[in-house]
């Protein structure tokens, strides 16, 4: 069997049924092979996005998805698409074509250095030299990226090794993994005794327990010990945004009851987080009144933004687990008072946003979507102001998703993203709820999306603008509007249409139910253009560089500032 | 000066990699020593650097994949300078303080200097 062949047969027995790309010379033996393998190819019309789109199936699956490209501009193209899944530590594997290795250095035609470029962003790669080591590379960077901390992986497979038989004797040969995943719960009984002790404790989920799978379990830890349970950007979904105790996201643009029980609790059981500045605001001023737990995978995120932490490595579901166990032993206090704080913080916090305006409002946009999709849909968002509107806004429940690209933020990433979960889940509503300018880097997948029969939908929140730079430049920059107005061109339905899409404008605040109730029964995909009002601005927001004292309500915000609740906790140095 | 001693498997990139673990930390890392060790498709690479940033660095080295092990050296570095002569190469080894001693004497000789630790 030649190395191609052998490619794809590794690829079958990792259990890929289905694989994202776009052919080229270097990797005509590899596309020659998937003629007759049984791999469903889904062909894409930009690289970027068979990356997205992989990266959209792995974060609905859980399990590694691999795109394809060639060499050259292939390989270039896939490179945002891997950062995307990279620092958002979702299993993709790209595997890229190169020259053959006689030419391998000399600039040959459509030749790049695809395993230097895509080193920074990938948690490991391999450039394969001989046909005999494609069945252990394989297996390995599929270990790599499904073990541990989850991340993307990239394969680069030159020609000339691609046409080379395999040895039959390599293919057999039993693989041994390099390293296992690391854990460390030395310290664990130090966290039991946090929390013991702790008067006004709370969880923090993030990223990390989403990939785990633990939200069940960690709703029980919450319910145990009297904790409310805040999430990042990452980490919305992993938990029931309808549970009494989850208050919702934290960040720059979290909910106040949310930021303001994390800032004035006395211990934080962290979850899955890497404590990025996006979710404490100002670093030096964050956490300094708490005690902290640190839960994560990689031992080098502990510690690594957060200093004064007690450390426990492993994955969120073992962790929480022994968690439980160590403190089901124990009496733990009842911490009413604590309890009675947070739910009257939370009534505090609970605007009514079915906001009706003449021009439509994004909030309103958004209570529809939560009262009109299905209880099992995905929501893929693109990023800006859509992107927070959604994180504040929506609500996860039942068995909902929610997918967006966090830690690069990627703009287009949310529409293939989409169509990639549907391959996941094809029994699922899948809908991305996109902005003006994001969907048109990304909207020309249309024609993916209807010749495989991925019928997602995609709400745009049409401002015209790039409407978080817009914000920004308002709110930050004295009004200096440069290079953020879009104008009304392109006719987002006319768009639809020349795909053979069905596209819905609305126009009217009253429209909005009838078109999303059309895009759940339609049988093509379908583009929703709300015109919304370019002037709302997404607040409330804790501005660059600022802490959780410096937050921006914003003309609409309730928050009366934590003070309607009596009976304050002190908080513990 | 801190040392960090690597027992790495020599693939393709292991320089690289390890190496932009400190580049994009901004990190300077002031002398590299890299060769083949007693394990066969291994090498062993010493890194030493005065940054204050790089003794927090171990477990972002022991998360590269080619890495397999890693730890600092406390104490013991070696040194090894060479200097071209007017009488031709001069080799100067020894104690990491006493080589620098020496590297401080010699005014403006072309040299190269090393640390090594085991």
């Amino acid at each position: 069997m030649r190395g191609s062949r052998v490619a794809l047969e590794m690829l079958k027995e990792q259990g890929i049924r289905t694989v994202f790309g776009h052919p080229g010379g270097a990797v005509l033996p590899l596309y020659d092979d998937l003629y007759d393998i049984g791999i469903r190819h889904i062909l894409t019309r930009h690289e970027q996005n068979a990356a997205h789109m992989a990266d959209g199936m792995a974060r609905v699956s859980r399990k590694p998805a691999v795109c394809i490209a060639t060499s050259g501009p292939g390989a270039t193209n896939l490179v945002t698409g891997i950062a995307t899944a990279y620092m958002d530590s979702s299993p993709v594997v790209a595997i890229t074509g190169q020259v053959a290795t006689s030419v391998m250095g000399s600039d040959a035609f459509q030749e790049v250095d695809a395993f230097g470029l895509m080193m920074p962003v990938v948690k490991h790669n391999w450039r394969i030299e001989h046909s005999d080591d494609i069945p252990r590379v394989f297996r390995e960077a599929f270990h790599v990226a499904s073990h541990g901390r989850t991340a993307p992986v990239h394969i680069d497979l030159p020609l000339d090794v691609q046409r080379e038989e395999v040895d039959e004797g390599k293919i057999k040969q039993k693989f041994v993994p390099r390293r296992q995943p690391t854990r460390d719960l030395s310290r664990l009984l130090d966290a039991i005794k946090f929390i013991e002790e702790a008067e006004a404790p709370v969880i923090m989920v993030g990223g990390g327990a989403r990939w785990s799978e633990t939200g069940t379990d960690i709703l029980r830890l919450a319910e145990m010990i009297h904790a409310p349970i805040v999430t990042t950007l990452m980490g919305k979904g992993s938990v029931p945004d309808d549970h009494p105790l989850v208050l919702g996201p934290v960040g720059m643009h979290g909910k106040l009851v949310a930021t303001y029980v994390l800032n004035n609790c006395d211990t934080i059981v962290a979850l899955g987080t890497r404590f990025s500045d996006r979710s404490t605001g100002k670093m030096s001023e964050f956490g300094k009144q708490q005690r902290i737990v640190h839960v994560d995978i990689d031992s080098s995120e502990v510690g690594k933004n957060v200093k004064h932490v007690v450390g426990l490595v492993g994955d969120v579901y073992t962790v929480v687990h022994a968690l439980i166990a160590g403190l089901e032993q124990r009496a733990i206090k009842k911490r009413s008072a604590w309890m009675e704080r947070v739910a009257g913080l939370k009534k505090e916090c609970a605007c009514d946003f079915n906001y009706s305006a003449k021009r439509i409002l994004p909030q309103k946009v958004v209570w529809e979507l939560n009262r009109n999709l299905p209880s099992d849909a995905i929501l893929t968002t693109e990023v800006g102001r859509n992107q927070m509107w959604a994180e504040h806004f929506f609500e996860v429940r039942g068995k909902r998703m929610f997918i967006t690209s966090g830690g690069l933020g990627t703009m287009g990433f949310g529409f293939p993203a989409a169509i990639g979960a549907k391959v996941a889940a094809p029994d699922r509503f899948v809908m991305d709820l996109a902005g003006d300018g994001s969907f048109q880097m990304t909207m020309k997948e249309l024609v993916t999306a209807r010749e495989n029969g991925l019928n997602v939908a995609v709400l745009i929140l049409n401002d015209n603008a790039l409407g978080m730079v817009l914000q920004w430049q308002r709110m930050f920059y004295g009004q200096r509007y440069s290079a953020v107005h879009l104008g009304r061109i392109p006719d987002f339905t006319k768009i639809a249409d020349a795909y053979s899409c069905e596209g819905i404008r609305v126009e009217r605040e009253g429209e909005i139910p009838e078109a999303i109730e059309r895009a759940t029964k339609a049988d093509t995909p379908v583009v929703i253009d709300v015109t919304i009002d370019q002037d709302e601005d997404m607040l409330p927001i804790m501005p660059p560089g600022k802490s959780a004292k410096e937050i921006i309500l914003g003309p609409r915000c309730i928050w009366k500032g934590g003070e309607t609740v009596a009976s304050p906790v002190v908080a513990r140095a | 000066m801190q040392v960090l001693s690597l027992l790495v498997h020599d693939d393709w990139g292991v320089a690289q990699r390890i190496m932009a673990v400190f580049t994009r930390k901004r990190i300077s890392v002031d002398t590299i020593l890299a060769g083949p060790c007693e394990r066969e498709g291994c090498a062993r690479v010493i890194l030493a650097s005065q940054h204050p940033q790089f003794p927090k660095m171990l477990e972002h080295v022991r998360r590269v994949h080619d890495v397999i092990e890693a730890d600092y050296i406390e104490n013991n570095a070696e040194g090894f300078a060479l200097f071209r002569t007017p009488e031709g190469r001069r080799p100067v080894s020894g104690k990491a303080e006493d080589v620098d001693a020496k590297v401080a004497e010699s005014d403006g000789a072309p040299f190269v200097k090393v640390y090594g630790a085991m």
